[in-house]
């Protein structure tokens, strides 16, 4: 995503300057915020199948060498990978756990 | 050139969205080469507001009455400039489909222009809050049907069984490797292609978000939604219901049926078991052309 | 110079998009455009002429696939009528803002209703205001010359703005004449293969067209739009002038007869001005210091050329091809801007004529003459539209 973000803002510099309703830069609205629960992956029970990816509605789960990665800047925590989880290896949990842990 | 998204993951789509599923899907399957026309609805989310889109490919947002005669355009000129390998994807909600441009995509469809038209269908007018369309299910309340829909939906698969397309399918965020399936079949053919896809929206049907792809499921499993698909000329079914029965489940766990009747009830089922009869009967033809 | 043809204004627009190397045309038919669409359509589907055409299923498809073309970056065309250009009217605007050079040949027609299929210009007076440059053609000739000089101004980087050219249903466009049509050679040397200058829909760089503009920015959209349009004004002179020394045919924004030294004169747009004309030369020749000043572009409207025209001018008597309900009609609302911003003080007065295909004739304008100086002789003024060929007799209402 942020590859994508960064391309576009170079990409915007050296384009000629258009005329009209014409949108170059790219939607980058921080939807983590909100999230009132958060989907985290026990990746002791992950099978890395990747369905949670397939069916996440913002693409915020990546298959990476490490395991499945959830980007929480996006991720809107609308719990359907915790469903799709056909290990049931996702927790939701409320985000005000987090909020106590951080402070 | 590291490999980008095709569409952003920060854009203000509901919670749980099916639409936004859909359009994933489908970037994921067409790649870059796309040129994509939405209409003013749920999917001008992703086409974005002032200077920024969600998209990352080429977008127009056209005027909802006619996505598909944009689409006429954009494909004519690309053959006329020699861009050959570039697909054009319509990506219109129901009303954009069933409702007002209907009758500018009969039109593009028996012209023949190459583009893959897909409808999400979630069953009202979801951008403007949830009102009432010709895709709504008999028994849904929506803003303008508070006491329950008194009409069965439009078939449009039905309706477009006689036109030209070269490809029409049925979808399901319930099933995406089906859908992407579909999608790349369309994208390699040279003509209108329809995909038909059941986006079940958590806002408006009013069930928990994490359920999207349950509820589609169980569209699929209960007969509410059919899924086929249809190349030269023959109907081929995906998926056979298990048990109309499970319609009961189907409504019970949408809000927007809170308001059915029994007799409400006994329509849909009779509905839903007649449209897979006919659609059984239709699968025996080979003549569809 | 060209090859003299006997061709209506409906096959002199043809002849026009075709030497214009237009790529792609989409239209719908309707009474009494057809003929254009006839013509370009038959053209191409023989392999005449190498363009596509787009057998759309309505006006609104027409324009919409146009404006999906024209953002892909090819050359366009589509004409329609009353009925079609209102149903063309969503589009229209959008068309307009995206800034996409379209050009569009109106063959005027009446609005509904009640139902006709007669020539005025309620039809193109609905778009007025949607940010159109409007060219009004009074003969198949200037019909042919003015598609072509659309393309250039519209395509010009200062306007990218869509045309409309418009013709008189039936007067102009079933009206045959001797028209030169310049060769595919001598055509090429004014109008060259489209080059957009704009974005244009292409993987290599994915634009968003026409999105959800925000408070924060749709007035700067709107100026934009609007300086664009005001360009078109010094753009036309330009491409006027290059077109004379090309053709030898001149043209102006405001076209006059005998304004020079003239107590009145009539202003007018459209076929109309013919007759005008004639009517002009026969007063003159019985003394009468009269002239006719014609509006060539409505939009831009020609604000300080008009008033050039004008100045001096004792009378001005104004003749609308459409009713102005309840008020005036739109170009004696522009002749009034005219002279107030000119600083010219002369009387004018507010006439109605020609509705539904009402022939116009010698008589009509005679009696624009007569009565503009007995009002003027009066000192009246006129607090509605003198609608000077209606038959009182026939007009019904409660009151």
């Amino acid at each position: 995503m942020q590859k994508l973000v960064q391309q576009r803002t170079k990409m915007l510099e050296t384009l000629p300057e258009i005329i009209g309703p014409v949108s170059v830069k790219v939607s980058d609205v921080h939807t983590g915020a909100w999230r009132y629960r958060r989907p985290v992956i026990r990746d002791e029970d992950c099978v890395r199948c990747g369905i949670c990816a397939t069916y996440c509605p913002c693409g915020v789960i990546e298959k990476t060498d490490d395991g499945m990665v959830i980007d929480y800047t996006y991720c809107k925590g609308c719990g359907i990978c915790t469903v799709e989880c056909p290990k049931k290896a996702i927790d939701f949990i409320e985000e005000s756990n987090f909020r106590k842990e951080a402070e | 050139m590291p490999e980008l998204d095709l569409l952003s993951k920060g854009m203000t789509t509901c919670q749980g969205c099916p639409m936004e599923l859909i359009a994933r899907a489908a970037l994921d399957t067409l790649g870059p080469r796309t040129i994509t026309m939405t209409p003013p609805s749920c999917a001008a989310i992703l086409t974005g507001s002032g200077d920024e889109t969600g998209w990352g490919i080429p977008s127009v947002q056209t005027v909802l009455m006619s996505l598909p005669a944009f689409a006429s355009g954009v494909s004519e000129a690309l053959k006329i400039r020699g861009m050959d390998d570039v697909t054009v994807m319509g990506f219109a909600g129901d009303g954009g489909t069933f409702d007002i441009g209907l009758q500018s995509l009969s039109g593009a469809i028996e012209r023949g222009h190459k583009a893959v038209f897909i409808c999400y269908n979630n069953e009202a007018y979801m951008n403007t809050g949830n009102q009432r369309s010709s895709a709504t299910t008999l028994g849904a309340s929506t803003k303008t049907t508070p006491t329950g829909k008194k009409e069965s939906a439009k078939n449009i698969d039905f309706m477009l069984l006689h036109t030209p397309l070269v490809y029409q399918a049925t979808a399901s965020v319930g099933n995406i490797p089906d859908f992407k399936r579909k999608l790349k079949k369309a994208a390699s053919k040279d003509g209108p292609c329809f995909i038909h896809v059941l986006a079940p929206c958590p806002s408006g049907w009013k069930f928990p978000t994490d359920q999207t792809i349950e509820v589609a499921k169980l569209a699929i499993k209960s007969g509410a939604w059919l899924q086929f698909e249809r190349e030269d000329g023959k109907i081929t079914i995906n998926t056979k219901p298990t048990d109309f029965q499970l319609i009961n489940q189907y409504l019970d766990g949408q809000k927007r049926f809170g308001r059915v009747t029994p007799e409400i009830r006994e329509r849909i089922i009779a509905e839903a078991k007649g449209r897979y009869e006919t659609l059984c009967r239709l699968a025996e033809l080979d003549c569809l052309v | 110079m060209g090859v003299i043809k006997a061709l209506d204004g409906n096959a002199a627009i043809a002849h026009g998009v075709m030497r214009s190397k237009v790529q792609l045309v989409a239209a719908y038919p309707i009474t009494p455009q057809t003929p254009i669409v006839e013509t370009i359509s038959s053209l191409i589907d023989t392999k005449q002429y190498d363009a596509t055409y787009i057998t759309v299923e309505s006006e609104h498809s027409a324009l919409s696939s146009l404006i999906g073309a024209s953002s892909t970056g090819v050359r366009t065309f589509t004409a329609s009528a009353s009925h079609g250009l209102a149903l063309m009217h969503e589009v229209t605007g959008t068309a307009a803002a995206s800034r996409l050079p379209i050009v569009m040949a109106v063959v005027s027609r009446a609005i509904p209703g009640p139902m006709s299929l007669w020539c005025d210009h309620s039809d193109i007076m609905t778009q007025r205001d949607q940010g159109w440059i409007q060219l009004f053609a009074a003969s198949p000739q200037e019909a042919l010359d003015f598609v072509m000089i659309a393309y250039r101004v519209s395509e010009d980087e200062r306007v990218l703005t869509p045309t409309m050219v418009d013709i008189d249903g039936f007067f102009c466009s079933h009206l045959t004449e001797p028209v030169d049509v310049p060769t595919v050679e001598e055509a090429a040397q004014f109008v060259k293969d489209f080059v957009p200058v704009n974005a244009t829909l292409d993987p290599e760089v994915p634009y968003a067209m026409n999105n959800l503009t925000s408070p924060a920015i749709f007035t700067e959209l709107k100026r934009s739009q609007d300086i664009g349009m005001r360009s078109a004004g010094k753009v036309l002179d330009e491409r006027f002038e290059e077109f004379a020394s090309l053709f030898g045919r001149k043209y102006g924004r405001v076209m006059c007869h005998e304004t020079e030294g003239a107590d009145t004169v009539v202003v007018c747009m459209g076929s109309m001005s013919g007759t005008v004309k004639h009517v002009v030369n026969e007063l003159r020749a019985a003394g009468k210091k009269v002239g006719v000043a014609r509006v060539a572009t409505f939009r831009p409207f020609p604000y300080k050329e008009l008033a050039a025209a004008l100045e001096g001018v004792k009378n001005v008597a104004v003749i609308d091809r459409v009713s102005g309900m309840g008020s005036f009609g739109p170009l004696y609302e522009e002749v009034l801007s005219t002279l107030r911003s000119g600083r010219i003080d002369a009387n004018v007065y507010p006439f109605v004529a020609g509705l539904g295909g009402r022939d116009i004739w010698e008589q009509t304008i005679e009696d624009v003459f007569s009565r503009t100086e007995a009002l003027a002789a009066s000192g009246d003024v006129c607090d509605e539209p003198i609608w000077i060929d209606l038959k009182e007799d026939e007009v019904r209402y409660n009151a």
